[in-house]
């Protein structure tokens, strides 16, 4: 990385923490597992209920199939479309930077963003696990079905894993905020299309070529796990690694693309 | 310093600049008139690197701009027309973060372009709460960072009173007449300008009607020159009926105010 491009970078994390907006999308995620613990204890006869394990599960998957892919959208729509409404693409560009520089520091510091999402997602589920519910091995009727150590790194893995599915999210908002005219058609169309191939995957039978198919696949293997099932991996995390990779290839590949054509005038 | 030589750009089928052939040298403070959708932005667009031209060639210090853009583009200070800002940040961190991308990072600079611009009181206010005069200041400052061989400044007049605009012309005065810059505006509010520039061009329908030397181009064998009226009907009435004039152009300066006609008139004639 060259002394531009890490200055690009620098001045992009500098404006990720300033604008406000990124704070609702950080309160909403901070919200979501103190909700997620009230509605497990109101469960009754769940298995593993009471054990901080399943509160875990039920809070980051919560967060990561329905809170986590839409506040993500909301931010990568607006990344370069918000630049090209206000015109403040032309004051990078004609300060020396190249369109793919621009592009790239848009795609690393919406990868900072997931991370920090995602950390914070974990700790908050994490801590509130720990003192509400508790952590042990995970036992049934005495037998050990798995102990806390191998959930941890199994969680560590699928967490690992959830990122890569998110950040096909993050791709197609950052895709779509390059070709959109403005703002508000980006998130317009972001979110839309996010909500509508949601609705219709199934009945098309195109939900295994659909990146927001995989974003419960992780989780839902750990989840496994700590029910007993020790199902294999493959070769649905091929499909995964496949699938996720594509969309984040073509969608990165068509905003390098797409930008380099557009006159900024 | 500047060259274009057969500069044409077209948006799908709109030929927005045609054949342009245009030549700046060192310390000109150059005037880019014309009226509205005339072409001048696409033109400064194409010589600050933001629109690729469709043919012809841009120089700048005898380089070739598309292979050579960074380097060059480093070297200009540019003020758009409706000039853009990150309106959750205050005008001295917008300052900031330019002259960070720009590789200025001094803050004793800062200041005093802040100064120059009449922004320190402000400098801490978001740009949100800035008045269009302000945010035209704040861009002239940004664009004078690093102080830049070459200002190009796109209507930079548009929507100031009387005082904001005698406010940003003496500032860009100053700026020729110390550092020997040079600087290219373009505008639509040809009093103005005119009263501060030494070549002017005059661009309509993406084509050039004439450029040269003020003085030159309205001399006796001139093939264009401008009128002012406060009479518009009546000045077109009279224009029509003249068998010598070709063509004209309205140029709108003000609401009310003062119309500007460019009347072209045949060699010799």
């Amino acid at each position: 990385m060259n002394k531009h491009t890490k200055e690009i970078l620098k001045i992009e994390i500098f404006k990720l923490f300033r604008n406000r907006i990124n704070y609702v999308y950080i309160a909403a995620v901070l919200i979501t597992p103190i909700v997620s613990s009230f509605g497990l204890r109101m469960i009754e006869n769940t298995k593993n209920s009471g054990t901080g394990y399943s509160y875990v599960l039920l809070s980051l998957q919560t967060l990561s199939t329905m809170i986590i892919p839409i506040m993500l959208l909301l931010f990568a729509a607006s990344t370069v479309s918000s630049e090209k409404t206000t015109g403040t693409i032309r004051n990078i560009l004609v300060s020396g930077y190249s369109k793919a520089q621009f592009i790239s520091s848009k795609i690393i510091a919406s990868l900072i963003f997931l991370l920090i999402l995602m950390s914070i997602a974990a700790t908050t589920t994490i801590l509130i696990g720990y003192f509400s519910f508790g952590f042990g091995n995970i036992t049934e009727d005495g037998f050990l079905i798995l102990k806390q150590s191998q959930f941890w790194i199994n969680f560590l893995i699928s967490y690992s894993l959830l990122a890569i599915a998110l950040f096909a999210v993050i791709s197609f908002g950052i895709m779509v905020s390059t070709i959109a005219q403005n703002n508000i058609s980006s998130i317009t169309i972001a979110i839309g299309s996010y909500i509508l191939l949601e609705g219709i995957k199934t009945k098309l039978h195109i939900e295994n070529y659909i990146y927001s198919s995989y974003i419960e696949f992780p989780l839902n293997m750990l989840g496994d796990l700590t029910e007993g099932f020790y199902s294999t991996w493959m070769p649905k995390l091929s499909h995964f690694l496949l699938v996720s990779s594509l969309w984040i290839f073509i969608s990165l590949f068509i905003s390098f693309f797409v930008i380099k054509k557009i006159d900024f005038k | 310093m500047i060259e274009l030589r057969n500069i044409t750009k077209y948006f799908g089928t709109n030929c927005a600049v045609n054949n342009v052939d245009l030549s700046i040298e060192h310390g000109d403070l150059f005037a880019l008139l014309g009226p509205n959708g005339a072409g001048k932005s696409t033109i400064l667009g194409m010589i600050t690197g933001l629109i690729e031209p469709s043919h012809g060639k841009i120089q700048i210090n005898g380089n070739e701009l598309i292979s050579n853009k960074k380097m060059l583009v480093r070297k200009m200070g540019v003020v758009f027309e409706n000039p853009s800002f990150y309106l959750y940040l205050t005008g001295k961190e917008n300052l900031e973060l330019l002259a960070k991308l720009k590789g200025y990072p001094d803050k004793k600079m800062i200041n005093k372009l802040l100064d120059t611009v009449s922004l320190t009181s402000r400098a801490k206010d978001l740009v949100k709460k800035y008045s269009l005069g302000m945010k035209q200041r704040l861009a002239l400052a940004c664009a004078l960072i690093g102080n830049p061989d070459i200002l190009i400044l796109d209507e930079p007049t548009n929507g100031l009173d009387p005082e904001g605009i005698q406010d940003i012309l003496t500032l860009l005065v100053n700026f020729s007449k110390q550092n020997q810059k040079t600087i290219l505006i373009s505008s639509h509010q040809v009093y103005d300008i005119e009263s501060i520039c030494n070549k002017i061009a005059i661009i309509n329908k993406g084509s050039m009607l004439c450029y040269g030397k003020l003085d030159e181009l309205l001399c006796e064998n001139a093939v264009s020159c401008l009128i002012t009226t406060d009479n518009l009907n009546e000045c077109k009435r009279i224009l029509a009926d003249k068998p010598w004039v070709k063509d004209f152009t309205l140029i709108n300066r003000k609401k009310n105010l003062r119309d500007f006609y460019i009347e072209r008139i045949k060699n010799n004639e």
